[in-house]
């Protein structure tokens, strides 16, 4: 292939047309095909000069398929690696309906964040929202079929208030480029609704505070490969979207630290494991949203270094979750434990994942974790500083301890089972060696962010020591909390979330509504009735058979009325 | 792992381990002393205040969560789909 027809093609496109192309190619092959694919789009990467690509007018619509810059080019490195560790992971999958939508899913992923328009970002949007749905309804149970309607239903929505942001802002600047929205302030105050619009649609994606629990609702109903696939895209996306978008814009430092916080207390007592990821991942977004908001060169950097290393360490730990899941059917802290004795390479490759998320020294979450909080301490925001703290000693509990413990270790729940898959394992090893990799090295990861790096992570050895013994202290508080009973036992329950508000109070609602507008109804129609019953009974007694005007006069009484009325008329008349 | 296994035992942690984090983490305040820390806002300088704001956040978000589940905890079937 030559560079034009490479550029020809826009990223990403390659794996949506693989993607439906594959259910036509042999049942052996298809595993294969959609590993091959990501490394084609990842060469197709390396070959893209920076640029605009593919402009073409529709309607007067002046689109522009293809950006290729460096902020584009991250984000497009990063989703091929995480494409291309899902399908080696998913390489038993015989489903073709989960391998085409993995492949649609990642493609329209990738293609969106290489779009230079709103428009073109709106069709992928939604086609990563359509197509990310079979994996959570692959699972082929009421509960993923009803999780997976809410899902799509959010994210829809979450595209068509992009599309009627998109047209707002077109009526107001005439522009359709995706460009920085909002103005050099950082100010929300004055910016046009259509830009609000847009905002929120990207703050659903993202899964701001409020806007979250589609998150923690359907990621742990997809099946043991999909919710790999959708803990790297959905939410990167919208990470993405808001670094192009909205750098610098004040309120996401706050609304970012309110999302590395809340999600920790739920984390703490959530018994599926799963759902403690997805808590986890939730979390980490507000780092990056943080370091979006300060908009600092530094700061920006720090956000897309960690939506980087995130992807590979929660994937991580999402196939080690899901091999658990694999081979022993649950994923209910209260069922598992002392899994080291059967899976031990799962084990030690969960650890890994949950030291890199953790971020410790030498381990790829701090190489990025460090960035965002020197933006932090260079731009004095003290409160933001202590709230991230707090949230780091928050990472350490969920994900560095709880989800390794409970699965691994704790109690003997007596299960012995069969290690994960060959090719399960071999993904979680290569990813396991990215986090280390990273973490030894970042200068290449550093090398790749959209602006010039300068800091040092290990260049002042204080702060390693310091982050270990945040970490350190923070295990040492979980050894006492569990050695004096304190720490909460897990309790097979569920705990409310937002969802609450539109599974069950919204149901109840248009129930309660419903009932009193029968009741309504039924009052109503009986004053009705009771009314109408009044109105013949009047007419009756007046009119009827029986009714005055209705009696036959006898005819003395007349000639009677018509002398009174002659003499009452004389009288008057000669008066 | 041929010891007998009680499978509904409570989830506890050994005292060795406990000794062990603990030593480890006595080492790591102490050479504190040694390195030498950049720090920007004062109180990074106390020594031992990594340590001690490791310890104080873990166990308050621990605490606090077991608060919150007295509020938002469910039965399974809560939602019944």
């Amino acid at each position: 292939m030559t560079i034009t027809t490479m550029t020809s093609v826009p990223p990403g496109l390659i794996l949506i047309l693989g993607g439906l192309v594959l259910p036509w190619l042999p049942g052996a092959a298809r595993p294969v095909v959609s590993l091959v694919l990501p490394v084609l789009g990842f060469i197709q990467l390396l070959l893209l000069p920076e640029g605009l690509y593919a402009q073409i007018g529709i309607a007067g619509y002046e689109l522009t398929l293809v950006r290729v810059d460096r902020l584009s080019l991250v984000f497009g490195y990063i989703f091929h690696i995480a494409a291309f560790l899902a399908a080696l992971y998913a390489l038993h999958v015989r489903d073709a309906t989960q391998q085409v939508s993995a492949l649609v899913y990642v493609g329209s992923a990738i293609g969106a964040v290489f779009a230079g328009d709103l428009i073109t970002l709106f069709v992928y949007w939604e086609i990563t929202a359509l197509s990310s749905v079979f994996l959570i309804w692959a699972s082929g149970t009421e509960q993923a079929y009803r999780a997976g309607m809410r899902y799509l239903i959010i994210q829809v929505g979450s595209g068509v208030l992009l599309l009627s942001g998109i047209l707002l802002h077109y009526q107001h600047t005439g522009s359709l480029a995706f460009e920085q929205l909002i103005s050099a302030s950082g100010q929300l105050a004055g910016a046009e609704p259509g830009v609000l619009l847009i905002l929120v649609a990207f703050a659903i994606k993202c899964a701001f505070p409020l806007l979250h629990n589609w998150l923690q609702d359907a990621y742990p109903q997809a099946t043991v490969t999909g919710a790999v696939f959708l803990s790297a895209f959905t939410t990167k996306l919208a990470v993405y979207a808001l670094a192009r978008g909205f750098p610098g814009t004040e309120v996401l430092i706050g609304i970012g630290v309110v999302m590395t916080l809340f999600p920790i207390f739920f984390a703490v007592i959530e018994n599926d494991l799963r759902r403690v990821l997805s808590y986890s991942l939730n979390n980490q977004l507000g780092f990056m949203v943080v370091g979006i908001g300060i908009g600092t060169e530094l700061a920006l950097n720090g956000a897309v270094a960690h939506a980087f290393v995130h992807i590979i360490y929660k994937a991580l730990l999402f196939m080690s979750m899901g091999a658990v899941l694999y081979r022993t059917g649950t994923i209910r802290a209260t069922d598992l434990g002392g899994l080291y004795r059967s899976m031990p390479w799962t084990a030690a490759f969960c650890i890994v994942g949950a030291m890199s998320i953790s971020a410790f020294p030498l381990f790829s979450g701090f190489v990025a974790k460090s960035l965002t909080l020197s933006a932090v301490v260079e731009g004095h925001y003290i409160l933001v500083w202590i709230g991230l703290l707090i949230a780091s000693a928050g990472v350490m509990e969920h994900s560095g301890i709880k989800v390794p413990f409970f699965a691994f270790f704790g109690h003997d729940s007596g299960i012995r089972c069969k290690e994960a898959p060959t090719h399960m394992l071999l993904a979680m090893g290569v990813a396991a060696g990215l986090c280390l990799g990273i973490g030894f090295f970042p200068q290449p990861l550093y090398a790749i962010l959209p602006y010039p790096v300068t800091y040092q992570p290990y260049g002042d050895l204080g702060h390693s020591l310091t982050q270990v013994q945040l970490l350190l202290f923070a295990a040492l508080a979980f050894v006492v909390l569990m050695r004096t009973g304190l720490y909460p036992r897990e309790q097979r329950a569920i705990n409310l979330d937002v969802d609450w508000v539109y599974r069950r109070l919204a149901p109840r609602l248009v129930i309660f509504a419903m009932q009193w507008l029968v009741a309504a109804n039924t009052v109503l129609n009986r004053a009705l009735h009771h009314l109408g019953r009044m109105v013949i009974r009047t007419v009756w007694r007046h009119y009827g058979p029986e009714g005055t005007l209705a009696r036959t006069w006898p005819t003395g009484s007349m000639v009677l009325w018509v002398a009174i009325l002659l003499v009452a008329s004389s009288l008057l008349y000669y008066a | 792992m041929n010891k007998p296994e009680k499978h509904d035992a409570p989830t506890t942690i050994s005292a060795a381990v406990f000794g062990w984090l603990a030593a480890v983490c006595t080492v790591l305040v102490v050479i504190e002393w040694f390195v030498h820390r950049h720090a920007t806002y004062p109180w990074e300088g106390w020594p031992g205040f990594y340590a001690i704001f490791g310890f104080v956040a873990f166990a308050g978000i621990v605490l606090l969560g077991k608060q919150l589940r007295r509020v938002i905890r469910r039965d399974d079937d809560y939602y019944n789909d």
